[in-house]
């Protein structure tokens, strides 16, 4: 089970296309994240994932640090195990912030667009003007102390041509872990999804070469797209599945299936309970039989089941209906499948050891870092 | 811009994780270089992968309690032989394993392949996609470690009708334009072809309805295609057809009643990929009769 905790509704940055704009609001209390860990722990295997989430949660550090350290003291009476990571814009990320996180264990993810270009478009500051140069520093700072951590990259019709050389540019800079995702509510056009086409075909070229030169990275959704058909059947199950994994805990204390519905309150027909009663089960069952629903144009699709038309909570962004595709989203999984699947031929065609092992190995995640670990001890 | 389902889509080429992981020597020969290095790294390899393969270990089938019924007899062709091609399998089998001609499997008749669409029908049918339906093909292939890597091999000689999309009939007036067979699904190395008929398959041989009920019939049109093969096919293997057995939602049925149509057709398409499975098993078996595994 993951919790997303929304620790607060505000921000300390305005980026226009945020599916949660800051809003006035009450930070979620330490008695609520403290109950929402309870329930968390009380789940299934009691392994629990934490997400700390916003509007920016690292406003309420001092919120992350009690829960962590309540969440610690819950492990040493043998209540439940947790992991944690931090959604974070980085305009607060510090050394000091840094350094918690490493002691904890805390993941950091960090949001960046890449390019000046890219990143000053959408991702502005409180006072409406760029955030590339602000960030840029904390971005590299958090790839020195964390080099593990996940960026997390929108790209917009008006950024798509920008979309290679951002990549480039945050591989270049060290990251490792890239996830690249679409901002659905904006407005695409045929004509922008051709360059955003375009874009993903150098990009497909580029991730041959880097791993014709062994180089390890996490790039979505190249991976997502190619174990959709390396994991088979097995894929079916990695699909996002609305509230099945995965709880978001608004400031309130009150549940979701996904982060976008925290907006819908406590009194819209998304609220699945609050962290005093636990989950509403046949709420969340409701909620899940009608995303799974199988979508009408999709009964006879020939990719439907690599197809990433299960995710209610984009649905519902961009249509309205957790059941109802969007014609974008349609739209970009057929083109994305074919430049994906030409990159997979290419590399198992030239047998390439990395792409195998990377792949087809289960035991990959844990070689690389005993690799990463090898080579550091040796140089 | 509209959602618009795609109708076909090709198998990629190269294989899932069941497949390659029949071959677990794949992933110890093909170490990353700075693993090769590392003699703990190489060792740490070998113990994951031989963990994954015992975890991965899966029995052959067993054999159908039923055998199949009115299975007909297999027919031998002579035949060129297709020239091998990069492949997933461990390696190419002897060439003494190749059939001499094309040896056509009979078609394994689980689930009557038939159902109906349109305004008065009271059974409508739930379809397997062409890509759920390789998917169970493979899975079931990979515990007998057969993978097929191969999609859209060609199969000389073999050409299908070709449906006039204007009239959605059968052309008649115009000679057709043939339609070279491309099988889903090869190892052109082993000598092994499957070819699955899917409800859209059988409508493009079989041709469209001009009434507001459309038939399908996936059986029968794989009963003609592999008549098709056995007559006029020119590729060297062990060739077989295996269709959508098409199972159905019947609305006559009370129990039907109130429960969701995506309830009802799930449970449908869970029955139908249990047919193709039994389907694909006799397959097996009749592979290790000819002597192809």
């Amino acid at each position: 089970m993951h919790l997303t905790l929304h620790l607060t509704p505000s921000c300390n940055m305005r980026c226009d296309y945020c599916y949660a704009p800051p809003q006035p609001g009450e930070a979620m209390s330490e008695a609520t994240a403290a109950r929402a860990l309870q329930l968390g722990a009380s789940i299934g295997s009691g392994s629990c994932g934490v997400i700390f989430f916003g509007g920016e949660p690292l406003l309420q550090r001092d919120l992350i640090e009690a829960t962590v350290s309540h969440a610690r003291a819950l492990e040493r009476q043998g209540k439940g195990r947790f992991h944690f990571k931090a959604t974070t814009n980085g305009l607060l990320l510090d050394d000091a912030f840094l350094e918690f996180a490493v002691r904890e264990e805390v993941l950091v993810a960090m949001s960046f667009d890449g390019v000046r270009e890219a990143q000053d478009r959408h991702r502005k500051l409180a006072d409406g003007t760029g955030s590339y140069d602000v960030l840029l520093s904390r971005l590299v700072r958090l790839l020195e102390v964390r080099p593990y951590s996940s960026v997390l990259l929108v790209v917009s019709p008006d950024t798509a041509p920008l979309l290679s050389q951002s990549v480039q540019l945050l591989l270049e800079l060290g990251c490792r872990y890239l996830v690249v995702s679409l901002d659905h509510a904006a407005g695409w056009s045929e004509q922008s999804l051709g360059v955003l086409q375009e874009q993903y075909e150098r990009l497909a070229k580029l991730y041959v070469e880097w791993t014709r030169a062994g180089r390890k990275f996490y790039l979505s959704p190249f991976e997502v797209k190619l174990a959709s058909h390396i994991h088979g059947s097995e894929y079916r199950k990695e699909r996002c599945e609305l509230g099945r994994r995965q709880v978001s805990v608004a400031p309130d204390g009150s549940l979701y299936p996904c982060v976008q519905f925290t907006r819908a309150g406590r009194d819209s027909a998304w609220c699945i309970g609050d962290v005093q009663r636990g989950i509403d089960e046949p709420a969340r069952a409701a909620i899940r039989m009608r995303a799974e629903q199988q979508k009408e144009p999709c009964r006879s699709c020939a990719i439907e089941s690599r197809c990433n038309n299960t995710c209610g909570c984009l649905n519902w962004q961009s249509t309205g209906n957790v059941n109802v595709v969007s014609p974008v989203l349609c739209r970009h999984e057929q083109m994305l499948l074919p430049i994906v699947d030409k990159v997979g031929a290419q590399l198992y065609q030239a047998r390439n050891p990395l792409f195998l092992h990377k792949h087809y190995n289960p035991a990959f995640p844990v070689l690389s870092l005993l690799d990463d670990a090898s080579r550091f001890d040796g140089g | 811009m509209k959602a618009r389902p795609v109708e076909r889509y090709e198998t990629p080429a190269y294989p899932t994780r069941v497949e390659l992981m029949a071959s677990p020597g794949w992933l110890r020969d093909n170490l990353p270089p700075s693993w090769r290095a590392n003699l703990e790294m190489a060792g740490a390899v070998a113990l994951f992968v031989t963990l994954g393969t015992l975890g991965c270990e899966q029995r052959p089938p067993a054999a159908p309690a039923n055998p199949p019924v009115q299975a007909t007899q297999p027919a031998v062709i002579q035949v060129a032989s297709v020239p091998p091609t990069a492949s997933g399998t461990p390696g190419p089998a002897p060439e003494s394993r190749l059939p001499a001609a094309a040896v056509v499997a009979p078609i394994f008749q689980h689930g009557d392949g038939r159902g109906a669409t349109g305004c008065v029908v009271v059974a409508p049918p739930v379809f397997l996609s062409e890509e759920e339906a390789l998917q169970i093909i493979r899975e079931e292939l990979a515990r007998v470690r057969l993978s097929l890597p191969q999609s859209k091999v060609p199969v000389p000689g073999v050409e299908l009708p070709a449906i006039d999309d204007e009239i959605n009939t059968p052309r008649r007036s115009a000679p057709p334009s043939p339609q070279q067979l491309k099988v889903d699904a090869a190892d052109t190395v082993r000598g092994v072809a499957v070819e699955f008929v899917s409800g859209q398959d059988a409508l493009a041989m079989q041709g469209h309805s001009m009434s507001s009920v459309q038939g399908f019939d996936t059986r029968g049109a794989a009963e003609s295609l592999a008549k098709s093969v056995r007559e006029t096919g020119r590729s060297k293997m062990y060739f077989g057809v295996l269709y959508d057995p098409i199972s159905h939602v019947d609305f006559r049925d009370p129990s039907t009643q109130g429960r969701p149509w995506e309830e009802m057709s799930k449970e449908a398409k869970d029955a139908s990929r249990k047919l193709l499975r039994e389907q694909v098993q006799d397959f097996v078996q009749w592979l290790r009769t000819q002597g192809a595994l």
